[in-house]
């Protein structure tokens, strides 16, 4: 690792609560914490960043439209298990 | 044997319950507008679950008719949107162990996210960098789409809940029936896996 910061160790604890962090899943004193760490250590940044990147692209890679035949095949489906109860 | 009603027992109301209650009672028509009101949904999270478009009509399909068959047994106790991803987290279980085609992918997920190699970068990357709206394209997305895939099923599954239909972490944990804590290591290392990806992609590609 290319941590530049002075205690690695420390980096790496850090490193496991980014998603929380990221999440707003954190009390106040754990975010104020990795606010701290983070102003400081580059590396830690980067990963950061990285990582909200990486949430946002899902977010993208998300949505597709269903295909109207599989839409109309749905209806059809549903209106024959509905006159079959 | 019917299952006493526990009086201590409190409804959760949300957006879905009149339209539950209304078909529950006997107005199945407008099972219809249910079907309406999640097949978007449950198409992109099918999508993102199977491999293919006809995994994920499948699954649609046949979480419909789940829900369907089920419905009646709906005790109110959680969100409805709640209970029907689970019925489709399990649908989706199925059709995995039924498929010969399908097989889990066996993925070494240990060395991927070595912690030492995976905290390595010494500076913002450039893809992390720059507005999202000059990054994206239709192979990038692909890229990810393919890496989600590629996740070993019970990291893909929390990670498209929390991630792409942004269920809470709360939400989540119901659905899989996992504890709250126990979503929050899965997806972290799945948001680590796919960021590895994504750094491979930009390293040879950009």
């Amino acid at each position: 690792m290319t941590c530049s910061y002075p205690d690695h160790a420390h980096c790496l604890e850090l490193f496991d609560r980014l998603s929380e962090y990221i999440d707003g899943e954190m009390d106040e004193a754990q975010r104020r914490e990795i606010e701290a760490h983070i102003a400081q250590c580059v590396a830690c940044f980067g990963c950061l960043q990285s990582l909200r990147r990486t949430i946002a692209l899902c977010k993208q890679a998300g949505r597709q439209t269903v295909p109207a035949v599989f839409s109309e095949k749905l209806q059809t489906m549903i209106q024959y298990i509905q006159s079959a109860h | 044997m019917t299952a006493e009603p526990d009086p201590n027992r409190k409804n959760v109301l949300d957006e879905d319950t009149e339209l539950v209650r209304a078909i529950n009672a006997g107005d199945l028509q407008r099972f219809q507008e249910l079907v309406q009101r999640y097949e978007q949904k449950l198409y992109t999270f099918g999508r993102r679950m199977c491999r293919d478009e006809s995994g994920a009509e499948d699954l649609v399909q046949d979480t419909f008719l789940n829900v369907f068959r089920y419905l009646k047994d709906f005790r109110y106790e959680t969100k409805f949107k709640n209970w029907l991803y689970r019925v489709a987290a399990n649908t989706a279980l199925k059709q995995r162990r039924r498929s010969k085609f399908a097989p889990e992918p066996e993925l070494p997920l240990e060395d991927v996210l070595d912690r030492e190699e995976a905290a390595s970068p010494a500076e913002v990357p450039e893809w992390a960098r720059i507005p999202l709206e000059q990054l994206l394209n239709e192979e990038l997305l692909g890229i990810l789409r393919q890496a989600i895939w590629s996740l070993p099923e019970k990291y893909r599954i929390v990670v498209i809940l929390r991630d792409i239909e942004e269920f809470s972490t709360e939400d989540t944990a119901q659905i899989l029936n996992l504890s709250p804590a126990n979503v929050k290591v899965r997806l972290h290392r799945a948001r680590l896996f796919l960021r590895d990806k994504l750094k491979g992609y930009f390293r040879h590609d950009v």
